[in-house]
C-alpha cells in the first residue's frame, strides 16, 4: 500500500513539474489590448507604439439598470521603445493591469516603417506567448499609424475590433487582399513572392474623418515598395484566384449615351499555365467566372437570349482589358511580380526554376500574359424582369 | 434471545404465564387475557400486545368463538381441539418453541395458552397502521405506474408478485440484524438468475453482523463491492415496476422490512441516467431526455471548474466579447473568482439542505433569502460577479435532474472545481482522468459498473444513452444473465 501510495506521489509531483507556464491570475487585473499601431520616428530606431485598451467599467454599485447602460471604452496608450515589445513593457509601468496582448485583434504599421521592413513586428507575434497568429496586419497610407486608432471609430466602441470586423465577417464582401499573420510569415518563406496587406485610409464622413480599407500595400520581400489602388485590387485577385464576390461594372454605349452594368460575381476559377517557347516564358491566365445580373441603367434587356450573349461578351471584353492593363501597369510601376507567377514555375518546374530564379524579375518584365475569359451568367439576382418605361 | 433454551412450556397455566411474564420483563405493553368457556370448561389465556394486534380479530375471531363454544371437546387435548374446531383464523400454528411464541408476540400475533397443554396456539392478528400506497417522491413518472413500496415487507412482495405472476419467481427470506432479527428479502427469478450472483448476494447478507437494520441502505453498504467509492455500487428504487423490470432482466432484488426503497444488484453506472418513465414515454422523447441528463451530469461536474480554468487561467481561449463581457462583470468585485465559486456552491449545497430539513412553513422564507439576497442582491453590491451565479445556477439546476447522485455530484464539483483552481485546465482534465479510471475499475457484484459503455455494437447501446424501442431489446444485459436471449424468439444472434 505504502509502495503504491508512493508511486501515485511520485507520479502526480513529476506531472505537476512537466506542465508549461500556469498561474492564477485574475481576469480584471489585465488589461486587455485591442490593437497596437506601430510607427517609427524618422531617422532614428525608436518606435511610437499605441495600443488601444478596451476599458469596460461599470459603475461601482450599479443597479440592475445602471448596468444596462455599461458599454466599452477605447483607452489609448502611447509609448516609446527601441523595440515593439519594449514600447509595450513599459506600458507596464504607467497602467495598475497588466496589458493583455492575447486579444489583439489588429496590428498597424505606419507606412514608413513598413518600408523599413515588417519582420520586426512579426517576429514579436511569433516569439512572444501571447499575441495570436491570426492578427489582422494593416498598412496605414497617408497617416500615422498612431492616428488611425485615434480617429473616432464609425460602427463599434472599439477602433481595432472595427477593423477586423469589417474583415473577418464580410470576408466575401470587402475586396481586399486579407493576410494574417501566419499567411505572412509562410509567404516571406517562398522565394521570389510578394505580399499585398490592405491598407487603412482616412474617409470624410459628413465632415468628420473615418478610416477606410482601400487598396493594397505591395511588399517586395518583408519592404513595403508601393501599393495598389482600390481599382487594381480586383484584377489583382483575379489573378491570385481569391475573387469571391466582386462587383464587375462593365461600361457599355447605347446610342451617344454611356452607360453602365454591374454584375456580381458568384464563383472563380483561375488556371494560370506557363507555356515555354524560343521566345521566352509566356502564361495562360484562364478565368471562369460566374456572375449574376444586378442592375443596369439602359433599358436593353439583358436577360433575353440575345441580351445575354452580348453582355457575356462586354463582361469577357471588360474583364480582360482590366487585368492586361492591370498587369502592364504592375510591369510599368513595380517592376516585379507581384503575383507570384515564379511561384508557379517553382512548383511545377522546379528544375527549369532555378535556372530562372536569380533573374526571375527581368524574365518577368518580358513575360507574355494571354488572359482569357470566361463568363456564365448564371441568373439575375432579380425577382422580376427589368423595369419597363411607357413612353 | 440465547437463554431461552432454559425455558420450556409445562402443562399448568400458571407456570406457563409467569414463565412469559418472566421473559420480558413484566413489561407492562403485553396484555394477558384470561378466559373459561363457562360450558365445557376450557380454561386459559391469550398473550398479545395491544397496540400491534387487530382488536376486532382477536374479539371476534379468537375471544368469541373460544367463549361462545358450547361443545364438549372429545379428548383432553384443547390445544388441537380449539385449533382445529372452534378459532376462525386463515393463519395459524400450534408451537411449543418459546423463541416462537415471543417472536410471535412482538410481531403482532396473539398467543393462545390452554390449560393442561404443553403447546400453544400462534394465531395471526397483526393489526398495525401503515400509510397508503403513494407515489414515491424522489421519483416522479410523468407516465406509467405510479405506486410505490411501503414500509411493510408483505405489501412489498405483494406488489412484486402482482407484476411477476411466475412460478419462478423466488423469494429468499433472511433475519438481519443480531438485535431486530428484520426480515431481509432476496428476490429474484430462478432460471434467468446467474446462481454465483445469487449466492454471493445470500453470503454476504449472511455476513452481515449488525445491531439493526431499518433501511435497506444499511444491508447496501454491506454487501458492496467497493466500500470507498463515492458512487453506489446499487441501485435504490421506491417503485414496483422498476424492480420487476430490473428482476426480469436476471437481477437480484433485496428487500427489506420497514424500509421501502429496494436495492436491484448488479447494478451500471447508467442506470443512474435512466428514470423509470423513460420506458412510458415514446422511445425518441426518451431518448433525448436520457441525452439531456448525460450531459447534464458532465456538465454540472465541469461548469464551474471549467469557468474557473478559463477566467482565471486561460483568459486567450475565450472569445473576446465572452471575455470582455465577463471583464465588466467582474470589474470591482472584491473576492477572487475561486472564492466566489466556492462558496456560491457551497450555499446551494446549504440552501438544499434547508429546503429539506426546514418545515413547509419556512419554504417562503428560503426561497426569497435564496433568490434575493444569494442571487440579486449579492451582484447589486457587487459582492459577487453575475456570471459566476448564472455557472452555479446552471450547474445547480443541471443536478436537480438527477436526484439519485446529488451526493456525488456535489462532491465531484467541488473536487474538479479546487483542481482546476490549482492548475487550470490541466487540474480539470486530471480530475476527469481520474474520474473515468475510478468508474471503469468499479465493479458490482462482479460486473463492471461500466459495462456496455465502451462499445457501439447497437446490442450493447440499446438501452443505454439512449433507448431502442421495446421490441429491439431482444437480450439482457452481459453477464448479468443466465438467459441472455429475451423470450423465445429473441433475434437472429447479429450482436
Amino acid at each position: 500500500m505504502t509502495k503504491y501510495l508512493l508511486i501515485s506521489l511520485v507520479m502526480i509531483i513529476l506531472c505537476l513539474l512537466l506542465t508549461g507556464c500556469w498561474s492564477y491570475r485574475e481576469i480584471d487585473s489585465l488589461y486587455i489590448i485591442a490593437g497596437i499601431a506601430i510607427d517609427k520616428e524618422p531617422n532614428s530606431d525608436i518606435y511610437n507604439v499605441t495600443a488601444e485598451f478596451v476599458d469596460a467599467k461599470n459603475t461601482a454599485g450599479g443597479g440592475a439598470q445602471q448596468q444596462t447602460e455599461q458599454g466599452l471604452q477605447s483607452v489609448l496608450l502611447e509609448t516609446k521603445g527601441v523595440s515593439v515589445f519594449d514600447a509595450i513593457r513599459k506600458m507596464i509601468k504607467i497602467s495598475a493591469k497588466r496589458p493583455y496582448l492575447a486579444h489583439a485583434t489588429t496590428i498597424v504599421i505606419s507606412e514608413e516603417a513598413a518600408r523599413e521592413g515588417i519582420v520586426p513586428f512579426l517576429d514579436l507575434v511569433v516569439t512572444h506567448e501571447e499575441p495570436r497568429l491570426d492578427v489582422d496586419v494593416y498598412v496605414a497610407r497617408g497617416k500615422l499609424a498612431g492616428e488611425i486608432l485615434h480617429t473616432k471609430s464609425f460602427s463599434s466602441d472599439i477602433r481595432s475590433f472595427e477593423l477586423s470586423q469589417i474583415v473577418n465577417e464580410n470576408k466575401q464582401l470587402v475586396r481586399i487582399p486579407i493576410l494574417k499573420a501566419y499567411e505572412i510569415i509562410n509567404q516571406l518563406a517562398t522565394p521570389k513572392f510578394s505580399i499585398v496587406l490592405p491598407v487603412v485610409t482616412s474617409f470624410i464622413n459628413h465632415g468628420e474623418s473615418t478610416n477606410i480599407l482601400s487598396g493594397g500595400a505591395v511588399f517586395k520581400t518583408d519592404k513595403l515598395v508601393g501599393f495598389l489602388e482600390q481599382e487594381d485590387i480586383i484584377p489583382y485577385l483575379f489573378i491570385k484566384d481569391q475573387i469571391q464576390s466582386a462587383v464587375l461594372n462593365v461600361e457599355t454605349k447605347e446610342g451617344n449615351l454611356n452607360s453602365t452594368i454591374t454584375l456580381e460575381t458568384l464563383n472563380n476559377r483561375t488556371k494560370i499555365k506557363p507555356v515555354y517557347s524560343d521566345e521566352g516564358i509566356s502564361f495562360d491566365i484562364k478565368i471562369k467566372t460566374d456572375v449574376f445580373f444586378i442592375e443596369s441603367d439602359t433599358l436593353t434587356n439583358f436577360i433575353s437570349p440575345q441580351g445575354r450573349k452580348k453582355l457575356k461578351e462586354l463582361t469577357e471584353r471588360h474583364l480582360k482589358k482590366r487585368i492586361e492593363n492591370h498587369i502592364r501597369k504592375t510591369k510599368e510601376d513595380l517592376e516585379f511580380d507581384i503575383f507570384g507567377f515564379g511561384n508557379i514555375i517553382r512548383q511545377r518546374n522546379p528544375k527549369l526554376w532555378k535556372e530562372l530564379e536569380k533573374d526571375w524579375d527581368s524574365i518577368f518584365m518580358d513575360a507574355n500574359f494571354n488572359v482569357k475569359c470566361d463568363i456564365r451568367i448564371k441568373n439575375s439576382g432579380h425577382t422580376l424582369g427589368p423595369i419597363k418605361v411607357a413612353d | 434471545m440465547e437463554n431461552l433454551d432454559k425455558y420450556t412450556l409445562t402443562n399448568s397455566l400458571d407456570e406457563n404465564i409467569k414463565m412469559i411474564r418472566e421473559i420480558f420483563g413484566d413489561d407492562e405493553n403485553i396484555d394477558l387475557r384470561m378466559f373459561q368457556n363457562q360450558y365445557n370448561d376450557i380454561k386459559g389465556c391469550i398473550f398479545f400486545i395491544n397496540s400491534m394486534v387487530d382488536t376486532a380479530t382477536v374479539d371476534e375471531y379468537i375471544l368469541k368463538p373460544v367463549l361462545d363454544n358450547k361443545a364438549l371437546p372429545s379428548s383432553t387435548d384443547h390445544i388441537t381441539y380449539l385449533s382445529t374446531q372452534v378459532i376462525v383464523s386463515n393463519t395459524l400454528k400450534i408451537s411449543s418453541s418459546m423463541e416462537e411464541i415471543i417472536d410471535a408476540i412482538i410481531y403482532g400475533n396473539t398467543v393462545l395458552i390452554a390449560e393442561g397443554c404443553a403447546q400453544v396456539i400462534i394465531i395471526s392478528s397483526q393489526g398495525w397502521q401503515i400509510r397508503d400506497i403513494t407515489e414515491p417522491e424522489g421519483e416522479k413518472a410523468l407516465k406509467g405506474p405510479r405506486e410505490g413500496f411501503l414500509e411493510s415487507l408483505d405489501i412489498n412482495l405483494t406488489m412484486i408478485r402482482r407484476k411477476i405472476r411466475s412460478k419462478d419467481l423466488r423469494f429468499h427470506h433472511m433475519a438481519v440484524g443480531e438485535r431486530t432479527r428484520t426480515d431481509v428479502c432476496v428476490c429474484y427469478m430462478d432460471g434467468l438468475v446467474c446462481e454465483e450472483i445469487l449466492n454471493r448476494v445470500i453470503r454476504k447478507i449472511e455476513n452481515i453482523y449488525i445491531d439493526g437494520v431499518f433501511d435497506s441502505k444499511y444491508i447496501g453498504e454491506f454487501i458492496s463491492d467497493e466500500p470507498f467509492s463515492i458512487f453506489e455500487t446499487g441501485h435504490f428504487t421506491e417503485k414496483p415496476d422498476t424492480v420487476a423490470a430490473m428482476i426480469l432482466e436476471g437481477r437480484v432484488a433485496i428487500l427489506v422490512d420497514g424500509s421501502p426503497s429496494v436495492i436491484t444488484m448488479p447494478s451500471l453506472f447508467i442506470e443512474t441516467f435512466i428514470a423509470g418513465d423513460d420506458y412510458n414515454l415514446n422511445y425518441y422523447y426518451a431518448s433525448m431526455r436520457r441525452l439531456l441528463r448525460i450531459i447534464g451530469f458532465v456538465i454540472t461536474i465541469s461548469l464551474p471548474a471549467l469557468y474557473l480554468a478559463l477566467v482565471a487561467f486561460h483568459q486567450n481561449t475565450l472569445p473576446t466579447d465572452l471575455l470582455v463581457t465577463i471583464y465588466a462583470a467582474r470589474e470591482g468585485v472584491p473576492f477572487p473568482t475561486v472564492l466566489e465559486l466556492i462558496v456560491l456552491v457551497i450555499m446551494f449545497e446549504v440552501l438544499i439542505e434547508a429546503g429539506t430539513r426546514a418545515p413547509s412553513g419556512i419554504g417562503q422564507a428560503l426561497s426569497i433569502v435564496g433568490v434575493l439576497v444569494l442571487g440579486t442582491a449579492a451582484v447589486d453590491a457587487r459582492l459577487v460577479s453575475a456570471p459566476t451565479i448564472i455557472i452555479v445556477g446552471a450547474a445547480a439546476i443541471m443536478e436537480l435532474m438527477l436526484p439519485e447522485i446529488t451526493g456525488p455530484l456535489a462532491i465531484l464539483r467541488v473536487g474538479l472545481l479546487i483542481l482546476s483552481s490549482l492548475l487550470g485546465l490541466y487540474g480539470y482534465m486530471f480530475g476527469i482522468l481520474a474520474l473515468l479510471i475510478h468508474l471503469f475499475s468499479l465493479r458490482s457484484l462482479g460486473i463492471p459498473y461500466m459495462e456496455s459503455l465502451a462499445s457501439l455494437r447497437p446490442q450493447s447501446i440499446k438501452d443505454t444513452f439512449i433507448r431502442l424501442p421495446a421490441w429491439y431489446m431482444r437480450y439482457r444485459p452481459k453477464f448479468m444473465s443466465k438467459d441472455y436471449k429475451r423470450g423465445s424468439i429473441g433475434g437472429k444472434g447479429d450482436d
